[in-house]
Order: C-alpha cells, then sequence, then structure tokens
C-alpha cells in the first residue's frame, strides 16, 4: 500500500507541476478575459462592455492625465452588464485602500437593459452563470479557478495562442486589461461587418424588454462604491449612426437618464456620441485600434479640463 | 458526479483512504461506506432519486429472502413478478410514460379524435436503466435458482449501488459482484496500478476521443442541411467515435476504480470496432447488456432454437427491446431494427459464430478480406448511429438521403486535424491492444519501466491540454 501511495504520489507530483506551468504560462493571448482576472487589485479602473474593453486604452489616458495604473476592466455585454454579478466582480477588484483612483464608467444602452428572460423573479440573469459568476478571485496568477470553470478552449490554446499572437491571433489583452484587437479593417469587410452587426442587433434588440431599474440601481451601486476611492466619470463611447438608431429605440431617453444620474451624484457624464463621426469602427460598435487611440486622447483631454 | 469533474477528483481519494485506511480491517464497515459513498455520488446528481434507488434495493432484498422461503410456485412466481413489475415500473414511468402517453394522443389524432395531453415534466433518474436491470437480474437468478439470496442488507445495498458502474454500467450479474462483497479484500499493488492504468485509457477515450468528436458531430448532426455529403459522413463516423469513446470510456473508468476498491467487473467492450461482421460486433459492443438480454429475454424466447419463424422473431423482439431501453424514441426502435435486419442473414445462414476470436489473432496486420469486413461493418454501424444520434425519423433519413449527391466526392467542409490525428493515434493503440481487456493493459510491458511512466505521463498530458469542453456521459440518459 505505501509503495502504491509513494510511486502514485510521485507521478501524480510531475503531472500537477506540469499543469502549473501551463497555466502559469497564461497571459494576455490566452483569451479576451484572463489578464482582467489574473492582474493585481487596482486602484484606478475602466469599467464597462467590450466598447469600453476595447475602446479606451488605459496608457493613453495615464500619459494626458500624469497617471499611473488605470486598468481596463470592460469585458462583454453578456459578461458584464451592470447588476449583482458585475458589481461583486468590480469590488472584489478594487483595491480598497484606493483614496484618488480615477475611475470610467462606460454606458450604453445595452449594459442598463433588462434582457426578457432575465427577470430575477423567474429565474437567473444570463451573466449570473457566466464567467464572472464564476470566478470568485480576480487578482490571482495564475489563475487556477478561471482556467478550470471558464476557459472557453481547450488548456493547449494556452500555448498554441503564444505563438499565434500577430499571425493568426485578432486580439491581445495588454497588462493594463486593454483588449487590442487587429482585424482587416479594408473599407469593403469593415462594410460588411458593420451590417451584419447591425443585423444581429436588431434581432439582439427583440430580447430586450428596454431600461432595466435593476441594472440602473447596480450602476449607481457602482457609482457609489467608486467615489468613496476616487473621480468617477460616466462615459458614453460613440457608435455608428445606425447603431445608435437601434439604441434609441431600446432606451430612448437614455441620455437623459444619465445626465439625472450624473447630477444625482455630482459626476460629470461625457457623452461622446454626436462626435461619433470623427471615429472608424470595426463593425460599427467596437473602435479601431486608431480610432480607441484618439478617443482615449480625446476622453483624456475632456476628462482634465473637468478637473481643472 | 462525473468521473471527469474536479468533484470526483476529490472523492475518489477521500473514499480511497478511508476503505483501506481507517476501514481495512472490517469487511462490514468498508462495505457500509461504499454504501454511503455510493449515496454520496449518486446524490450529487439528485438526492431526490436517492428513494428510487433505496425502494428498488429494499424490494428486491425482500423478494429474495422471501423466495428463499418459499417453495410454492405460485407464491414464488407471484414475488419475482412484484420485482418486475417495481422495477420496470419505476423505468416504464420515468423513462416511457410521456412517449406511450404523446404515441396514444397522435394515434386518437389520426383518426380524428383530438384528446387534451396530460403531459408531466418527469426528470428521468440517471442510470434507472441500468440499476434496474441490475436488480432485476438477481431476483431472476434466485427465483431460478441459480443463486443463493443473500441476507446481508447491506452487501445487498452495495451491490445494487456500488458507485463505479452505478449510472452507466458494466450491468453486473449479481453472480458475479454480490459475493465480492461476502469476502475480505486484500490491497494489491498489480491490481490497484492495473485500475489507474484503466481509469488514464478511459479518460482519455472519453476526453480526448469522444469530448472532441462530440462537438464536432454536434455541429454536423445540428446543421446538417447545410453541409455536404461527405461532411454529412464524417459527422456519423464522429458520432461513431463519440459514443465508442464516451460508453467504453466511462467502462474502463468504472472497471478501474473498481480495481482500486479490490473489484473485479465484467469487461464491457472488446474493440467493437474490429469486428468483422455484425454478430462479432454485438459480442464485443456494450456486452453486458448484451448478455442480459441474451440470458433472460433471448434464450427464455427460444433464442436460435425452434423454426426459423421463431428465430426471426426473437431476433427482432431483442433488438428492439434494446434499441427502446436505450430511450423511448422511435429513432431508437428503428436502430434496434436495423441491427436486426443487419444480423438476421447471419443468423439464418448459421454464420453468426464465425468469427468468435480476434482479428489476427496471430499477426500483426489483418489479411485484405478482414480489412474489408471490417470497413464494411464498420460501415453499417455507422449507418445505423445516424438514426441513434439524430432527433427524429424523418430527420434520420433525409440525413441519410442528403449522403447519395455527388458532393460526397468532395473534400468535406469541416477538417479537424487534430481529431483526425487523435483518432488515428487511439486506432493505432486499440488494434495493438486488441487482445488485452482494455488497449494498454499490457501494451508497452517490453519496455523499460521509465519508458511506460513517460507514456503514460503523455497520454495524461493529453487529456490535460486536448480534452474537449466537458460532455455528460451519453449513457448517463439511458
Amino acid at each position: 500500500m505505501k509503495r502504491f501511495l509513494l510511486h502514485t504520489s510521485f507521478f501524480l507530483a510531475i503531472l500537477l507541476a506540469s499543469v502549473f506551468v501551463v497555466f502559469a504560462s497564461a497571459d494576455g493571448t490566452t483569451d479576451a478575459y484572463y489578464k482582467k482576472v489574473s492582474s493585481p487589485k487596482q486602484s484606478s479602473m475602466i469599467v464597462g462592455s467590450s466598447r469600453a474593453s476595447q475602446g479606451i486604452q488605459p496608457h493613453i489616458i495615464d500619459s494626458v492625465l500624469r497617471t499611473t495604473g488605470l486598468f481596463n476592466y470592460g469585458f462583454t455585454i453578456n459578461i458584464s452588464p451592470y447588476g449583482e454579478t458585475y458589481y461583486n466582480s468590480i469590488s472584489n477588484k478594487l483595491n480598497a485602500a484606493s483614496k484618488n483612483g480615477l475611475f470610467i464608467v462606460a454606458v450604453t444602452p445595452w449594459s442598463l437593459s433588462e434582457y426578457k428572460l432575465g427577470n430575477k423573479k423567474e429565474g437567473k440573469y444570463l451573466e449570473d452563470d457566466d464567467i464572472l459568476a464564476k470566478t470568485s478571485f480576480v487578482n490571482m496568477n495564475p489563475n487556477i479557478e478561471y482556467l478550470i470553470e471558464s476557459l472557453n478552449s481547450k488548456n493547449e490554446s494556452i500555448i498554441r495562442n503564444k505563438f499565434r499572437k500577430g499571425m493568426y491571433q485578432t486580439f491581445f489583452v495588454n497588462n493594463n486589461g486593454w483588449l487590442e484587437v487587429t482585424i482587416e479593417s479594408d473599407m469593403i469587410t469593415n462594410k460588411a461587418r458593420t451590417q451584419n452587426k447591425i443585423v444581429s442587433y436588431k434581432k439582439r434588440k427583440t430580447n430586450y424588454s428596454g431600461f432595466s431599474e435593476y441594472r440602473c440601481g447596480y450602476l449607481k451601486k457602482t457609482i457609489e462604491l467608486f467615489k468613496e476611492h476616487g473621480q468617477v466619470y460616466l462615459v458614453r463611447i460613440p457608435v455608428v449612426d445606425a447603431m445608435l438608431e437601434i439604441e434609441n429605440e431600446l432606451v430612448p431617453n437614455f441620455d437623459d437618464i444619465m445626465n439625472d444620474t450624473s447630477k444625482e451624484y455630482g459626476i460629470p457624464y461625457i457623452n461622446m456620441m454626436p462626435f461619433n463621426d470623427q471615429y472608424n469602427y470595426t463593425d460599427g460598435n467596437h473602435l479601431t485600434v486608431s480610432s480607441g487611440k484618439k478617443f482615449s486622447l480625446d476622453l483624456a483631454i475632456q476628462i482634465n479640463k473637468l478637473k481643472k | 458526479m462525473l468521473f471527469n469533474s474536479i468533484d470526483f477528483a476529490v472523492f475518489l481519494p477521500i473514499v480511497f483512504i478511508l476503505y483501506w485506511f481507517v476501514l481495512g480491517r472490517h469487511l462490514k464497515y468498508q462495505n457500509v461506506l461504499i454504501v454511503v459513498a455510493s449515496y454520496v455520488f449518486y446524490g450529487w446528481w439528485d438526492w431526490r432519486f436517492l428513494s428510487l434507488i433505496l425502494f428498488s434495493t429494499l424490494v428486491d432484498y425482500a423478494v429474495g429472502i422471501a423466495l428463499s422461503k418459499s417453495e410454492d410456485t405460485t407464491k414464488r412466481k407471484l414475488l419475482l413478478w412484484l420485482s418486475i413489475i417495481v422495477n420496470l415500473g419505476f423505468l416504464g414511468f420515468f423513462k416511457y410514460y410521456n412517449f406511450f402517453l404523446d404515441n396514444f394522443i397522435e394515434a386518437f389524432s389520426f383518426f380524428g379524435r383530438d384528446i387534451q395531453p396530460n403531459t408531466l415534466n418527469i426528470i428521468l433518474p440517471v442510470g434507472i436503466s441500468f440499476y434496474t436491470f441490475q436488480t432485476l437480474s438477481y431476483t431472476i437468478d434466485v427465483y431460478k435458482r441459480q443463486l443463493e439470496p443473500t441476507k446481508n442488507f447491506i452487501s445487498f445495498a452495495a451491490f445494487v449501488s456500488f458507485f463505479p458502474q452505478l449510472v452507466a454500467g458494466p450491468i453486473e450479474r449479481a453472480s458475479n459482484l454480490l459475493p465480492q462483497f461476502y469476502v475480505k479484500r486484500h490491497f494489491d499493488y498489480n491490481k490497484a496500478v492495473d485500475g489507474l492504468r484503466q481509469i488514464l485509457w478511459g479518460l482519455f477515450k472519453k476526453v480526448v476521443i469522444a469530448d472532441n468528436c462530440a462537438y464536432f458531430a454536434n455541429v454536423i448532426f445540428d446543421g446538417y442541411e447545410t453541409y455536404s455529403a461527405s461532411t454529412l459522413v464524417l459527422g456519423a463516423v464522429f458520432f461513431a467515435f463519440q459514443i465508442y469513446g464516451d460508453f467504453s470510456g466511462y467502462s474502463d473508468i468504472a472497471i478501474g476504480v473498481s480495481k482500486l476498491f479490490g473489484f473485479n467487473l465484467k469487461q464491457n467492450f472488446a474493440t467493437p470496432y474490429f469486428s468483422r461482421d455484425m454478430a462479432e460486433f454485438w459480442r464485443r459492443w456494450h456486452i453486458s447488456l448484451s448478455t442480459w438480454f441474451r440470458d433472460y429475454l433471448y434464450i427464455p424466447l427460444g433464442g436460435s432454437k425452434g423454426s426459423k419463424g421463431n428465430q426471426i422473431r426473437n431476433v427482432f423482439i431483442i433488438f428492439i427491446v434494446s434499441g427502446f431501453w436505450h430511450g423511448a424514441n422511435w429513432t431508437f426502435i428503428f436502430w434496434g431494427v436495423l441491427n436486426a435486419v443487419y444480423f438476421l442473414p447471419l443468423l439464418l445462414r448459421n454464420k453468426n459464430r464465425v468469427h468468435t476470436n480476434v482479428v489476427a489473432q496471430n499477426s500483426m496486420l489483418p489479411t485484405v478480406k478482414e480489412l474489408l469486413q471490417m470497413l464494411l461493418t464498420f460501415g453499417l454501424t455507422v449507418l445505423a448511429w445516424v438514426f441513434f444520434r439524430a432527433e427524429n425519423l424523418p430527420m434520420a433519413f433525409d440525413y441519410i438521403a442528403r449522403i447519395a449527391d455527388l458532393s460526397l466526392f468532395t473534400m468535406p467542409q469541416v477538417r479537424p486535424t487534430d481529431l483526425f490525428i487523435f483518432i488515428i493515434l487511439f486506432l493505432g493503440i486499440e488494434w495493438a491492444g486488441r487482445r488485452n481487456l482494455y488497449a494498454i493493459e499490457s501494451l508497452w510491458f517490453k519496455y523499460p519501466k521509465p519508458i511506460r511512466l513517460f507514456i503514460y505521463y503523455s497520454i495524461a498530458m493529453l487529456i490535460f491540454l486536448f480534452g474537449g469542453k466537458t460532455q455528460e456521459f451519453i449513457y448517463f440518459q439511458f
């Protein structure tokens, strides 16, 4: 028996060590979220959906505002609409000792809308079964919990994606959490992608029942949380006109609600939607890398002005 | 609890340590631990259905005792029927109630009578088809006086609920498994290592082969109307490997885990895809179920004795019942009929026992004839699997009709290179180990231990790196 346990333990130890080595090599190439949940706790954060995750480049804002350590903790509209799950995850990610942080809260009508199937009385919200709900530790590296429970590809992709970076891999999550997406962006493919996106979002809208008090409540809780630790800015990231039309149908008075919220909490609402023709988009919904850079610069300038 | 889950990876060592280190000297307590562990294992999925297992255990235990005390033929028959009605009653209600009701309603609608359906939202208890058949075999054997009924309730409860094979077999006979609970088990290093080796191979089949094949099979079957004929063929082949890897993988893990606790379960699969005809295939596929039907249904019906008409009837009955056992859907019944049609010519020409040994028993490679026979048998099996996998019969026929198209001679639209390599590797290992109880049983024994360990390590790392998205074992639903 002792021999069996000894041999088995030895074999398992080697195996587990190998597994750990693979897990420890996970990084920004692994998937679009891993880097976000495996970095340390943060004192300054950008929160929101994929528009924020791709569109706001923290290093640009840091360079203009002469700050350090702004971290992009945005995910996607399915994973991180405002709600209990995202709020809890943000709370876990936030450095409790943070005092003079900068917090950019990106809002869209989607992230404040009720999904028809997501009525709490009937069951869970969609994001309650998704990665943030399953990831209780968001500042652990390697984040074994995330890799076991939530990585949506085979473990070999952890290694394989490293070699694909810059070739077949279209995304990379930087150390500051910014999701850098480099996809083909000539006029024809962009137009086709935009058309597809518009069609899919029109379809998506049919699954939503409009503005959600529940989500707005958690947006306010998120603002309250951040206000304890620094300056908070509500931001609306621009999209193409066709997408804006869908959003206006989804929540017709969205900007009014955001203006009211900003007044209620004494924080600025920076609505960049009126300048949407100044930027380029990969699919009508997300800014290209170069436009994201310009947008981040413009946003930083606005924040700088507001600070003064 | 799934074998390929973190929960089980924690559960197994705890039970193992308690079993050998804490309770190693007390047979009775070891059996109690097995019962408790088995109930935890099952309750992890849904504790409410533990009552079914407990009730079934109590009824069959009591029937067994009563049978031992009675010489009255009528009373003995009544007791046997009590057990059959209770066990098949549960199975019938949970598995077939809605099927019969739906078909009843459809039949009435056909004649212009609309009746209001009163279907129930019934959850199928995992493994009910397996443990029902296992306990039934006990009562039938006791009734036939082929087995002494047990007076040891704990041993009987452990036999019914033995966690390694509770939810997806192998369906053990009381004559094989029950006596093992009466005698003290001694830890055997070689047996335990053999168990681990079989678990490793079972996990490879399940996680690398079955789960990865499942992904592509699901994609192709779900969108079959949009794929070329060659892709549809590939989808069916992927499903063939999915179901084999899934089910035989589960059996290997179950048998391997049992070995860790000092038990021997029967072999459930014997490289069925290397069969040279359908009769051989059915001797090698899901052996515990095939032999169950053979002993408790086919032979009592007369088997291959009697008139040709009776033989044909018996073959159809056994295959249709086997199909229906798999699920309450016409697709499974048609799958059974199709296999009966495959089998019948062999039986009628007395050719059903031609291939009783392993293919290429004394050589490394098969002859051209054997290779063609294997390919034909595999092709027929794959065709039948289409019915097994399809949502309904029209879909299955449509799927097959779409294969008869010129696009059969084009490159498949789905070409997962990794998976092709794994399937070839898998077939190579299965071929090399076809004479063993499981492929890697003694496959690399000629190599020094460090090399063997490196091979096992490599298999384990392949499981970790290339494991597909975790899928529930297919046979849990049966």
